[in-house]
């Protein structure tokens, strides 16, 4: 499985969006390639997940990909969580 | 000759005089120390390696766009033009000073996270391609204008890194922390001052109640933030403006055999691409080396605060950020002329790029304090300051200006500024200037530091009664 995180220029945001969603797959139990992309470069890109900043939600859900937002692109918890949903997992309790 | 003599020798003086090997190195370390399987140890390894060599690839792209450019401005305008670029200016110096700047980044890191464990600052610079640019940005001058070399220039710039990493997310981090709802991360990038200002000016401008973000903005403003799009269609723009303007006899002649117009666009296009590659190659360099940066921080300072990346901050509001940008960049084009006005020595000409990163952050700061009015003020004030403070910056700057770009936000155009200037200074011998500065700076620091914790004691006092 393949999953990238996106922001405008694929380097700070992106790689601390990586690091957040890494540790949320291995509380979930999942491995998965974890890669950066910038804004322009993710079109062409074929991912099972893009995780993006909140503020391009709008765009990718025109784009169609499927896709989850994070505000706070710190925040394992909220991440893990809609990473689970969107791939269909079942968060283990505790 | 013995045969260890000469294996240490080709180890100091052939192998770790390269930079991308050095930083190898680094990434390597890091990943051994996070007990990562052998095989991602060898591919991160060779992905910084990697990452370092696509730099210099695209600085040589960047300086073939943007060389004939300056010849253009220079035969036409008799002027010296600046595009401000932060990947072009610093991908540009990384030949020269390449192995200090590597250096200078691992160690002023490694200060940085002792600073945090030993100062009541408590704040590690997770932004590793801004620390990156800055270790460079620091070295260059140095080398170039302060004559420093060897191991006191990699000392001097680590010491100085290390400081102002520690440093530069704390005196804006109260306006973060409001922004954010107390999400639990402070900024560190070169938007800081302007951020610090939004946040501080919003506290005498404006109602934080009247939130920018009940506007809307239209949906094709999102182009923006396509880096090589909105790079490469600027420069054009710029390219073919400056054509039209210094008249086809001199275009022609940079242009050689091409149509002089098509030639103008395809370099505009060009600049663009030459900055995806460093942004690429950055992204390879900073991949393994900034997890390995923060796992070690988070063993040596657990408690510590991570100074993130200045986008972090823009879906806390997003409309802020874009109308700062905005007025900002608009600002950046009037200030332009007023520079050409003023005969200066060095014209900036704006760049969609640093105007984005580098007042955005302030318009986000700003809406928090003092809403809608202090967005547009932080706006302007961010506009100016990149604008005029860049080019009182790039004289003292050395090879970064030779570039035909320049360092491009805040915390370049007001910090690096002291710091160039003070390094000129001292390489010339005029201590009186500088002694009088430092003391200047200071007594200001002194007074601001007096009057935020007066006012904080005055405030602690209410509540207690």
């Amino acid at each position: 499985m393949k999953i990238v995180t996106v922001c405008g220029h694929g380097l700070g945001t992106g790689l601390l969006l990586k690091m957040t969603v890494e540790k949320a797959l291995k509380e979930l139990g999942v491995t998965a390639l974890v890669e950066v992309s910038d804004y322009g470069s993710s079109q062409g890109i074929k991912a099972d997940l893009f995780v993006v900043t909140s503020d391009m939600g709008q765009r990718f859900a025109e784009r169609g990909h499927r896709f989850v937002t994070a505000k706070n692109v710190m925040d394992k918890d909220d991440v893990k969580s809609k990473i689970a949903s969107a791939l269909g997992i079942d968060v283990p309790s505790r | 000759m013995n045969i260890i003599g000469s294996i240490v020798h080709f180890i100091a003086f052939d192998v770790l005089s390269q930079p991308a090997i050095l930083l190898g190195l680094v990434a390597c370390i890091g990943l051994a120390a996070q007990r990562k399987p052998g095989h991602q140890i060898v591919l991160g390894t060779v992905k910084t390696i990697a990452g370092f060599l696509v730099i210099v690839a695209g600085a040589g792209a960047v300086v073939g766009a943007l060389s004939p450019f300056g010849n253009l401005v220079g035969a036409g305008f008799h002027l010296r033009g600046l595009v401000p670029n932060d990947e072009a200016t610093v991908g540009y110096a990384l030949a020269t000073y390449g192995s200090q700047a590597a250096l200078v980044f691992t160690l002023g890191f490694l200060l940085n996270v002792l600073l945090a464990r030993i100062t009541p600052f408590k704040f590690v610079y997770l932004t590793g391609h801004i620390m990156f640019y800055n270790a460079i940005l620091i070295v260059a001058v140095l080398g170039s204008v302060g004559g420093l070399s060897g191991w006191v220039l990699v000392a001097v710039g680590a010491a100085l890194l290390g400081v102002y990493s520690t440093l530069a997310p704390a005196y804006i981090h109260r306006y973060v922390h409001k922004a954010t709802d107390g999400a639990g991360f402070a900024m560190g990038h070169s938007a800081n001052f302007a951020a610090f200002l939004g946040g501080l000016l919003g506290r005498y401008v404006g109602d934080p109640k009247d939130s920018i973000e009940d506007l809307k903005l239209p949906e094709s403003l999102s182009i923006l933030r396509d880096t090589t799009l909105s790079t490469s269609l600027t420069m054009a723009v710029i390219y073919l403006i400056t054509v039209l303007l210094v008249g086809p006899t001199i275009a022609q002649a940079e242009a050689g055999t091409q149509n002089y117009i098509v030639w103008a666009i395809m370099k505009g296009v060009g600049f663009g691409v030459g900055v995806t590659i460093i942004l690429l190659g950055v992204r390879m360099l900073i991949a393994e080396i900034v997890p390995a940066f923060k796992g070690f921080s988070d063993k040596i300072v657990p408690g510590a605060i991570p100074a993130l990346d200045c986008p972090t901050v823009l879906p806390y509001a997003p409309t802020a950020w874009m109308i700062a940008f905005i007025i900002s960049f608009v600002t950046g084009l009037v200030g332009m002329f007023v520079l050409i006005g003023m005969k200066a020595a060095y014209i900036i000409i704006p760049g969609v790029v640093p105007h984005f990163f580098g007042s955005g952050p302030a318009g986000v700061l700003a809406n928090a304090t003092g809403g809608r009015r202090a967005v547009v003020v932080a706006g302007i004030l961010g506009g100016l300051i990149i604008t005029f403070g860049i080019a009182a910056l790039a004289p003292y700057t050395g090879i970064l200006a030779d570039s035909g770009s320049m360092v491009g936000e805040s915390e370049y155009a007001t910090w690096g500024l002291l710091f160039a200037a003070v390094t000129q200074w001292l390489a010339s011998g005029q201590w009186v200037l500088v002694a009088a500065i430092l003391a200047g700076v200071l007594i200001l620091g002194i007074l601001a530091y007096r009057m935020m914790r007066g006012k904080r004691e005055v405030k602690a006092r209410t509540v207690a009664q």
